[in-house]
């Protein structure tokens, strides 16, 4: 059961304890009730119970004095009218005047204020419940149903079907006006309303009331079943009057004869007619004197209601009115219906054009492209932050949407100073005072004044202000509603640009992240395995030189002893020995580079040197040319290990092809005076793998076993232990470019690569 | 152990009598007792006779003492103490060395040895492993160098670590050059040469 259920059951469990609690029946009229409906009532006794009330009484008689018969026999006496008419036609009377009374002296909470506007009019709800009465009463009276139900009880059930109406319109009159207005504005019953706004109808608040007073099961039943198809209705032995106050309802309903609740409907009142076993031709028989009849019964009953003609005009002028306020309303709907057509249009095209994923400029593009025809504007600009913190823009751009000028807001924009901006407000005082910069970016708007401020409002506030000029404000030609349908679409699509590429720009760091986390990670294993082999080298260091030592000395003593024959193998012993332990060294070095003994170095002079140590005896097999260009002046490096890593990129360099012709050159220059020492071979240059893995320890392109490749990891930790680096790429002519960076030349922030 | 062939009788010698040590220290007899006998040179008398004896290190202190060349009281050969603990590696040094005359050998395992090798041998030389069983190296160089009686004493450290750092360490504490092993012979006698000015 959703919440609104349990509330309406709520809201008529109320209803239904206020009807409780409503004034109940005077005294007389409950006894009346008792005495007539006993067997063995005598005529003095109602006439002594009504005469006990002069002012009831003299009501009684007039009302009598009405009745069809009663002005036949002239009433003028209690005791005439009860022997004449009868104990029912006096009960009647009596419980008529009695309720109407009843009524009139509850008062409706609200009225006083209320006043004139109320749209429940109690007058005429007696007048139709008194033309409905008297219906009954005429149809009863001309025809067989004569003979099948009283006059007086047709009559009572009349004037009180609608009971139920004026219970709930006493209990809670503001809400029965609503009922009243939602059953004109939607053309709907007044019972539809009611069920809609109280969840129950008036029929079954009459039938509570009805059971409250102790009414006779007959008009309960009438007050609750009155309206619904005769051939619905259960078999009841009253069936006949139930049908028969639909009948007349529908037939006051048709002769105007009441303004009150809904419009006829085109009921079948020959349908009804049949139903009840009558010719339709009796209902045109009793119009002519039912006007008539009216009026001079409500007179009796003290209600001061117009001439039937009166009646008429007011029932046609009421017609006219009510056909005025639709008219008025229609005229109104179309205007909104084109206005919201033009919106919808406005923001289907909108959403054909703008595409979030595209950029931001071009989306705020299309939102003064699809701005531009709805806001009849000319000059357009967007003030727009991309993201939190950053500054805000001032873009202009063309109607199609081009940009025309961009602005970077300085000094940044207090975000605030955007919130507290009005909705679509000129650029006054006030505007002004909270944006106090923007004239000075909006000189192309030709006048100033007329440039009005949008803010474009999502969910987290303003994501845009759109800057447009225009004679006459937005509102003057498109209501307020779907202006600001329009604008929160515009913010939204910006919004989601906005976050569209907030996302992506996420994504673009998310990805720098994990490629510097990557490698980190790949230094991180790099440094753990050099670690892990300068431990071992260490380790190894030990353990084997020292047989390595008794090798190398044997096979020493051995080649002074042996015939010249044998003496080669030992010689070869001995520098094997010597290669191996020179790979532990190595490899130790590797690892765990010495920290530079840093000196002032001439590093022309040391460079000569490393090439005359490298360069190959016979010319053929390679030459180094050193180019130095400039005057150096004095490094502060570790002059051995510079060296030695420059001899090693050499002899690399040299080894990749027979008879390479390699230039050395060196050069001090860039940002930070870096020092660039650069080998250029013209070899083969290095494939891919090779360039990737160059620099791993024993990694060699070579054929296996050919050298140790460490020659090129051991260079890379000197200079790293220097602070500088070692690249290698394949060079445009084709060759290999290998190239030193010293980052600093007088060696100033040297630092210690362990 | 002496392993060396000295022809010297004086070097291989550790106690002499008073003719002797007169003729070690070109002087008479005569002075010689006379100096037993005041008590400058010690010495003792042979067990149930009168004849005096004097030992070697005595007549060292008395001579350097009196400021009387000892030459030709120590051998012409330089005294070179080996210390490793690699048997094989002793045994290399032994066959290098002990071909070459002009070398006397002893040789010590481990740190201790080494020190008390010191004080009695009093090598010219001490080629000198890093990693000892007992106490390292640097700290038998520490030793040596801070014995004033040992000034003299030459220091080549000759191990297998690679560590440039310990390296410096090891020369920090005194010793006078390093040898890596593996080594060339020739290279590494070329070196003690040059440390013994031989």
């Amino acid at each position: 059961m959703t919440n609104l259920q349990v509330k309406q059951i709520q809201r008529v469990e109320l209803i239904l304890q206020q009807l409780d609690a409503l004034p109940t029946l005077s005294p007389i009229a409950v006894r009346l009730l008792d005495l007539t409906a006993a067997q063995d009532t005598e005529a003095k006794d109602v006439i002594q119970l009504i005469g006990s009330d002069p002012a009831l009484a003299s009501k009684v008689l007039k009302l009598c004095r009405c009745h069809p018969r009663g002005r036949a026999v002239s009433v003028t006496s209690l005791d005439r009218a009860v022997v004449l008419l009868g104990f029912d036609a006096v009960r009647n009377a009596v419980l008529s005047i009695q309720i109407i009374e009843l009524f009139d002296g509850v008062p409706s909470p609200g009225d006083e204020i209320r006043g004139e506007r109320a749209l429940f009019d109690r007058l005429a709800f007696w007048q139709h419940s008194l033309a409905v009465a008297v219906a009954c009463e005429l149809i009863v009276a001309s025809t067989s149903l004569r003979s099948r139900l009283k006059r007086s009880e047709a009559y009572l059930s009349g004037l009180l079907h609608d009971l139920g109406q004026l219970v709930l319109h006493v209990i809670m009159p503001a809400s029965f006006d609503r009922v009243c207005e939602l059953a004109e504005a939607y053309n709907l019953s007044i019972d539809q309303a009611c069920r809609r706004i109280f969840g129950l109808d008036s029929h079954t608040a009459g039938k509570r009331l009805a059971e409250h007073w102790h009414l006779p099961h007959a008009l309960a039943d009438v007050l609750w079943l009155h309206g619904q198809p005769f051939n619905l209705l259960p078999e009841l032995p009253h069936r006949e009057m139930i049908g028969l106050v639909t009948l007349a309802d529908a037939l006051v309903r048709r002769q105007h004869l009441s303004t009150i609740g809904h419009v006829p409907r085109g009921e079948d009142l020959a349908g009804m007619c049949r139903d009840l076993g009558l010719e339709e031709s009796v209902i045109d028989a009793i119009i002519p004197c039912l006007h008539e009849e009216v009026h001079a019964r409500a007179i009796s009953l003290g209600l001061d209601l117009e001439t039937s003609t009166g009646l008429l005009l007011r029932s046609v002028s009421r017609a006219n009115e009510v056909l005025g306020r639709l008219n008025a309303t229609m005229r109104r709907r179309t205007t909104d219906f084109d206005s919201q057509t033009r919106t919808l249009k406005a923001i289907t095209e909108f959403h054909a054009s703008a595409i979030p994923s595209g950029s931001l400029v071009t989306v705020l593009g299309k939102v003064v492209q699809s701005a531009a025809p709805v806001l009849d504007g000319r000059f357009f600009a967007m003030l727009y932050q991309a993201r939190e913190g950053e500054s805000w823009q001032l873009l202009q751009f063309a109607t199609d949407g081009r940009v025309l000028r961009c602005d970077m807001i300085e000094p940044p924009l207090p975000s605030t100073a955007i919130e507290d901006l009005g909705d679509d407000m000129q650029l006054s005082m006030e505007a002004l005072t909270l944006l106090p910069w923007l004239t000075e970016y909006l000189g192309d708007a030709d006048n100033l004044g007329k440039v009005r401020l949008l803010p474009l409002r999502c969910g987290w506030g303003v994501i845009a202000v759109l800057l447009y000029e225009c004679e006459t404000p937005a509102g003057g030609t498109m209501a307020r509603i779907q202006l600001d349908a329009l604008s929160r679409t515009w913010a939204a699509t910006i919004a989601a640009a906005a976050q569209h590429h907030g996302a992506r720009r996420l994504g673009e760091q998310l990805a720098d992240a994990n490629r510097s986390l990557a490698d980190t990670q790949d230094e991180l294993a790099r440094s753990r395995a050099l670690a892990a082999v300068g431990e071992v080298a260490a380790g190894a260091a030990h353990e084997m030189n020292n047989p390595l030592a008794v090798i190398s000395g044997r096979a020493q003593i051995l080649a002074q002893q042996v015939d010249r024959k044998l003496k080669p193998m030992a010689q070869q012993i001995v520098k094997q020995a010597h290669y191996l332990s020179n790979m532990i060294t190595v490899l130790q070095t590797v690892a765990q580079p010495a920290v530079p003994k840093c000196r002032s170095t001439d590093l022309a002079e040391l460079l000569a040197r490393v090439v005359r140590e490298v360069s190959p005896k016979n010319s053929s097999d390679g030459q180094v040319k050193l180019i130095v260009k400039e005057t150096l002046p004095l490094v502060n490096i570790d002059p051995d290990q510079i060296a030695r890593a420059v001899h090693e990129v050499l002899r690399n360099a040299l080894e990749a092809k027979p008879s390479a012709q390699i230039e050395l050159s060196v050069q001090i220059g860039g940002p930070d005076d870096r020092l660039k020492i650069q080998v250029v071979d013209d070899g083969p240059g290095m494939s891919d793998h090779t360039l990737a893995h160059a620099f791993d320890p024993f990694f060699s392109d070579k054929p296996a076993g050919r050298q140790p490749g460490l020659g090129l990891a051991m260079a890379r930790r000197y200079v790293e232990a220097h602070g500088g680096r070692l690249t290698l790429e394949n060079g445009p002519a084709g060759g290999a470019v290998a190239t030193i960076w010293l980052s600093t030349p007088t060696g100033r922030q040297m630092r210690d690569v362990a | 152990m002496v392993r060396g062939n000295g022809s010297d009788n004086w070097a291989k010698k550790q106690v002499f009598t008073t003719g002797e040590a007169a003729e070690i220290c070109k002087v008479s007899q005569q002075t010689i007792i006379r100096c037993f006998d005041a008590g400058r040179l010690h010495g003792f008398r042979v067990p149930g006779s009168r004849f005096r004896r004097i030992p070697r290190v005595e007549l060292l202190r008395f001579m350097r003492a009196n400021d009387i060349p000892t030459e030709s009281l120590e051998s012409a050969k330089k005294r070179v103490l080996v210390v490793d603990d690699d048997e094989q590696i002793v045994a290399l040094f032994l066959d290098v060395l002990g071909r070459d005359d002009r070398f006397e050998v002893q040789t010590a395992s481990t740190g201790y040895d080494a020190g008390v090798l010191t004080e009695q041998f009093r090598p010219h030389l001490v080629l000198l492993d890093y990693m000892l069983p007992d106490i390292n190296g640097n700290l038998v160089c520490d030793r040596i160098r801070a014995n004033p009686d040992l000034a003299g004493t030459k220091i080549i450290i000759v191990s297998g670590v690679v560590k440039p750092d310990e390296i410096d360490a090891l020369m920090e504490s005194g010793a006078d050059d390093f040898v890596k092993k593996p080594f060339d012979i020739g290279e590494l006698i070329k070196r003690m040469k040059d440390l013994l000015e031989v």
